[in-house]
Formats: C-alpha cells, sequence, structure tokens
C-alpha cells in the first residue's frame, strides 16, 4: 500500500524507545521537579518527545522533498525516435519503444509538478502523524 | 533560578529554521509570546516554543499558495508563447511576478501583456485558470495551513490548562500559608 510505503519512508509508523533517552529522563525530572507525579510527567515527556519527532518528519519531508530531474521534464520527446535510431542503429519499433518509455517518465515527471508542489504533497502526507501527536500531547497535559 | 527557555532548550530538541531564515527573528517572535507570561514554568516555554514553530510554518506555507499559483499562471503563458515548458517556467515567471507587483521593468511589461494578448487572457483570466490548475496543490497548502491553527489551538488550551495549574498551586500554597499562621496564632493565644 501506498500509505505504508510512505510512513516506511519517513519512519513515523516506527515505535522507537523514547523512555530509554537521555532527553526523556531530563524531561521528566524536570516536571517531576515542576510538581507533577511520576507517571503525568513520564506522559507529557514521551509525548513532547514524539511531538518533536513528528515535526521533525514534517521538516525533513519539508526540505528533502523528491527533486525535479531537469532533464527528463525539459527532454525533447518529438526529436527522440530519429536520435535513438541514429544511436542504436536498432529497428524503428525498438526506438519508438524507447521514446515511448521516455515519455511515460516525463509524462510522470511533470505530474508531480515544480518544487513547491512537491514540498506541498510531501507535508501534507504528514497532516494525520501531527493531529495524533498533538492531541495525545494536549490531552495529557489538560488531563493531568 | 534558571533561564526556563534554556534549560527547556537543552533537553528538547528545537524547531529547525530553513536556510534562509533567521535565528534571530524566531527567537525575537518566541520571545514576544513568552513575554505575555509572569514567570513562565517550563512545560508551558516548551509548549510556546512549539507555538511559535506552528506560527513560522503558517507564514511558509502562505507564501508558498502564492508561488503554486504564481507557478501556474506562468505554466500558463509558458504555453501559450510556445517556450519549451521548464519545470520552474523561471523567465515568465521572473516576469510575472514583477507585472502582477507593479515592479515589472518597461521591456518585461509589454512582453507580459504580448504574451496575455497571444493566450487571449486577461490577468483576472489568468488568476482564475492558474487557480484552476494549481487548485489540488493550492487545497493541500490550505489544509497544512488549516492543521497548524489546530495544533495551535491545542497548544493554547494546554498552555491555559499548565498555566492555571501552576496558579492554582501558588494559591493553594499561599492558603495553606495563612491557615497555618491562624493555627500557629491559635495556639500561642492558648493558655
Amino acid at each position: 500500500m501506498a500509505s505504508s510505503q510512505n510512513s516506511r519512508k519517513h519512519g513515523l509508523n516506527i515505535e522507537i524507545d523514547l523512555e530509554s533517552s537521555c532527553a526523556y529522563v531530563s524531561l521528566k525530572s524536570l516536571l517531576i521537579k515542576e510538581g507533577y507525579s511520576s507517571f503525568v510527567a513520564a506522559d507529557i515527556a514521551a509525548c513532547l518527545l514524539n511531538y518533536r519527532r513528528v515535526m521533525d518528519a514534517y521538516y525533513e519531508a519539508y526540505f528533502r522533498s523528491i527533486p525535479v530531474n531537469e532533464s527528463i521534464w525539459n527532454m525533447d520527446l518529438e526529436g527522440l525516435p530519429l536520435v535513438l535510431g541514429e544511436i542504436s542503429k536498432g529497428t524503428a519499433a525498438d526506438s519508438s519503444s524507447i521514446a515511448r518509455l521516455f515519455g511515460r517518465l516525463q509524462r510522470n515527471e511533470r505530474r508531480q509538478g515544480g518544487p513547491v508542489s512537491r514540498r506541498t504533497l510531501s507535508c501534507h502526507k504528514l497532516i494525520r502523524y501531527q493531529r495524533h501527536a498533538i492531541s495525545r500531547l494536549s490531552k495529557v497535559i489538560r488531563f493531568a | 533560578m534558571k533561564d526556563p527557555v534554556k534549560s527547556i532548550a537543552t533537553l528538547l530538541p528545537s524547531p529547525r529554521l530553513l536556510p534562509n531564515e533567521s535565528e534571530a527573528d524566531f527567537q525575537s517572535s518566541l520571545q514576544g509570546l513568552l513575554s505575555e507570561f509572569e514567570t513562565p514554568s517550563p512545560l508551558n516555554v516548551a509548549l510556546v516554543i512549539q507555538l511559535n514553530e506552528c506560527l513560522w510554518w503558517i507564514k511558509r506555507h502562505t507564501v508558498e499558495k502564492e508561488l503554486l499559483l504564481y507557478d501556474s499562471m506562468a505554466g500558463i503563458l509558458t504555453r501559450s508563447a510556445e517556450f519549451p515548458l521548464s519545470y520552474d517556467n523561471r523567465r515568465v515567471s521572473m516576469a510575472l511576478e514583477g507585472f502582477l507587483s507593479g515592479n515589472a521593468g518597461e521591456e518585461d511589461e509589454q512582453w507580459i501583456e504580448e504574451l496575455l494578448k497571444r493566450a487571449e487572457l486577461t490577468v483576472s483570466d489568468l488568476r482564475a485558470r492558474g487557480f484552476k490548475g494549481a487548485y489540488k496543490h493550492i487545497k493541500m497548502a490550505d489544509d497544512l495551513i488549516h492543521r497548524q491553527y489546530q495544533t495551535m489551538r491545542h497548544l493554547q488550551k494546554s498552555i491555559d490548562s499548565v498555566d492555571f495549574k501552576s496558579r492554582l498551586i501558588k494559591r493553594m500554597d499561599l492558603e495553606l500559608a495563612v491557615l497555618e499562621n491562624n493555627a500557629l496564632a491559635i495556639d500561642a493565644k492558648s493558655p
């Protein structure tokens, strides 16, 4: 499924052991000093770190979205069968099937749009992770 | 007392900025938000940092939403001019941006007017068509902005809750101190 491929890419579906991190331990003890019980402090620390993890993945999705392949985007497909025929000295059918393949690549490339469209799409895939993370954090704090 | 901003910054990963953004601007907007609190607790500082990040994402996505529209409009003009269609339609994009903001040079202005004429479009037609072409992505940008607003609402409620609790604890401490004083006074009076 496409959604499972996405989540593999940003790694947000993988449960990570936040509780063994130094940040978690320090955050928890800071919250205990603030007067929260040990259980609540542990929950808040875990939810805060999880929220940060999602927002870091959001930044990565924005900043490192799939770059535009300029050579494929700008490729001149009209003259391609002729050029391919000359280079490969193969049959006309071979040249036109290679040209079709390039045509498909170009359509796929253009369908994704420019850099801004790609960034927007990448971030859009992470909306539900942000929604879950913030609602868990807010619930833990409000009902503490 | 240790500075709560510094103490939380060392524990929690900070929001990352884009290469063209200024850390000083981010910090100044954060300080602006924090100045609303008398003595912010470390948890409130952590939440306000997240809230400030949401504000920055809203700004970024709003700019991108406009860019999506410009890109689409530039694409339409590029096609009408029979230029090779590049992914950013750089030449037309730059001239169009100047044209729409009223800062275009005379040459660019004439060129865009010529392109509009060739495409048989007015500026508002072009805008409408551009919007139609980029609708899917503009809608996504709107969703992203909306998500940040909702996240901010969650954060505001959490901040309120933390603030209320700390005020409540302070009030209870004061009441306890008064009760203890009263009890001591009664002890002192009793024979």
